[in-house]
């Protein structure tokens, strides 16, 4: 009699704290979301070198690339195109004299923006792989995304200054900064992070097809070629530089809205939704 | 013996395959006939109507067809009240038995959670699952679909289904780099 009693009171306890555990489980879970850290000190320091180098090399490349581009505005606006007159010679010789430069600061440039763009690729990389590559299923991912609403008081800040500033140099300037300010809220910025990463290994494509391009130019080819038409590679090669510089459109600045929006949560069906 | 013994085995075999196959073919048109609903465009008509006809066993046959004609007749009817609607079925089909609770949190996920369920089914760590990375995109997008057809036209929810589709754009951005950074590795 006493043994079923206790037996009884057994069961019952072993119910209550499987209850008890059942309901815990999910608070737990909710609260817990997988802890991350994507931006370690080497990645903030490889933006901070990236985004120098960048500027480094934008503000060596600014005047002779517009002067490039306004030379080669006036030369399809005058029709000059195999036309021999005394003028269109004179300009085709001067573009060919800003391309030369053009090609030199590129050449003094590329090797330290490739160092610093390979350094961010190699520790972004790094980290998105230790960190939810391999701790994270897929789901994870989206959990994190999901809970993102603490990066929103991180949303990008637009510079006040009036500097002219080159694509590629503010676009690492401001992961840069997102990056610092974000602090201990990082952890959730899967999103930048891969931005970042995408970002970086896109201007080092760019890079190798520039520097492939400059390659396979020599500048005394540029200037033997005094007297015949501007060439397609020319004019690849040049809007390449642009596109790494400046870009068709500065997607910079809505880049990093990207997945910092805050969803209204509505959890009324939590029975029937899976977290 | 052995021969006696096959062609006994053999037989009941086939015995058991017959009534299987008959029981198979005489099961619908049966429940057809008595689990019908009614004509009605009345979505909280045609909702009570499907919650009766469940009560029915025999009618649980019909539950596929039942949630496509629920889901076309909410269509029919976009609002916010919908998702009550169908969650309530769906709570209700659960109990019963007609579906298990993982089917009916995939179904309602499917159609009116923004996050995705074909990523959250995802057990392997994000390096392993993108080696199949085509086959979950796949699933990514028809489960777009199914929110596009659950938000839009059953909830009328244009910002819900933005959030889903926000979702969708920053999963596969961050997928796509976690792919490169795991396959950078090799």
């Amino acid at each position: 009699m006493f043994n079923k009693r206790a037996m009884a009171v057994a069961c019952g306890w072993a119910l209550f704290l499987t209850h008890s555990l059942a309901q815990a489980v999910p608070q737990s879970a909710e609260s817990s979301r997988p802890k991350i850290n994507l931006f370690p000190t080497s990645v903030v320091a490889s933006l901070s070198e990236t985004s120098r180098a960048a500027r480094e090399m934008e503000s060596g490349m600014y005047t002779v690339v517009t002067r490039l581009d306004q030379q080669k505005q006036a030369y399809e606006s005058t029709q000059c195109e195999n036309s021999e007159d005394v003028g269109c010679v004179q300009l085709r010789k001067a573009i060919r004299g800003s391309y030369k430069d053009m090609l030199d600061v590129m050449q003094q440039s590329i090797p330290q923006m490739r160092t610093t763009l390979d350094d961010t690729v190699n520790s972004m990389g790094g980290s998105l792989r230790a960190e939810i590559g391999r701790k994270m299923t897929p789901g994870d991912v989206q959990r994190i995304l999901a809970g993102r609403s603490a990066s929103n008081a991180m949303s990008p800040r637009v510079s006040a200054s009036g500097n002219r500033q080159g694509k590629l140099s503010k676009m690492f300037s401001r992961y840069y900064e997102l990056v610092k300010r974000g602090g201990g809220q990082a952890d959730a910025l899967p999103v930048l992070a891969s931005q970042i990463y995408l970002d970086s290994m896109q201007s080092l494509y760019f890079l190798d097809l520039i520097e492939a391009e400059i390659g396979s130019q020599s500048t005394e080819l540029v200037l033997e070629l005094e007297w015949g038409e501007l060439t397609d590679q020319i004019s690849a090669t040049v809007t390449d530089v642009k596109a790494l510089l400046w870009g068709d459109t500065d997607r910079s600045e809505d880049i990093l809205e990207v997945g910092l929006e805050t969803p209204p949560q509505q959890d009324t069906y939590s029975d029937l939704l899976v977290r | 013996m052995k021969n006696s013994i096959r062609k006994l085995f053999a037989a009941s075999t086939t015995a058991l395959l017959m009534a299987g196959l008959g029981a198979c073919s005489q099961t619908p048109t049966q429940v057809s006939q008595q689990c019908e609903l009614s004509e009605t465009s009345n979505v909280d008509r045609l909702f009570a109507e499907v919650g009766e006809k469940l009560q029915d066993r025999s009618c649980h046959y019909s539950y596929p067809r039942y949630r496509d004609q629920l889901l076309s007749a909410a269509k029919g009817s976009p609002g916010p009240d919908n998702e009550a609607r169908f969650a309530g079925l769906l709570r209700d089909t659960i109990d019963q038995g007609v579906i298990s609770k993982r089917q009916g949190q995939a179904l309602f996920s499917q159609y009116f959670d923004p996050e995705f369920y074909v990523v959250k089914d995802e057990a392997r760590s994000s390096c392993s699952s993108l080696r199949q990375k085509d086959k979950l995109y796949a699933g990514m997008r028809s489960e777009l679909a199914f929110k596009r057809e659950g938000m839009l036209e059953i909830l009328n929810d244009k910002q819900r289904f933005r959030e889903a589709q926000q979702h969708f754009t920053d999963l596969q951005l961050v997928l796509d780099a976690v792919e490169v950074a795991c396959t950078q590795d090799v």
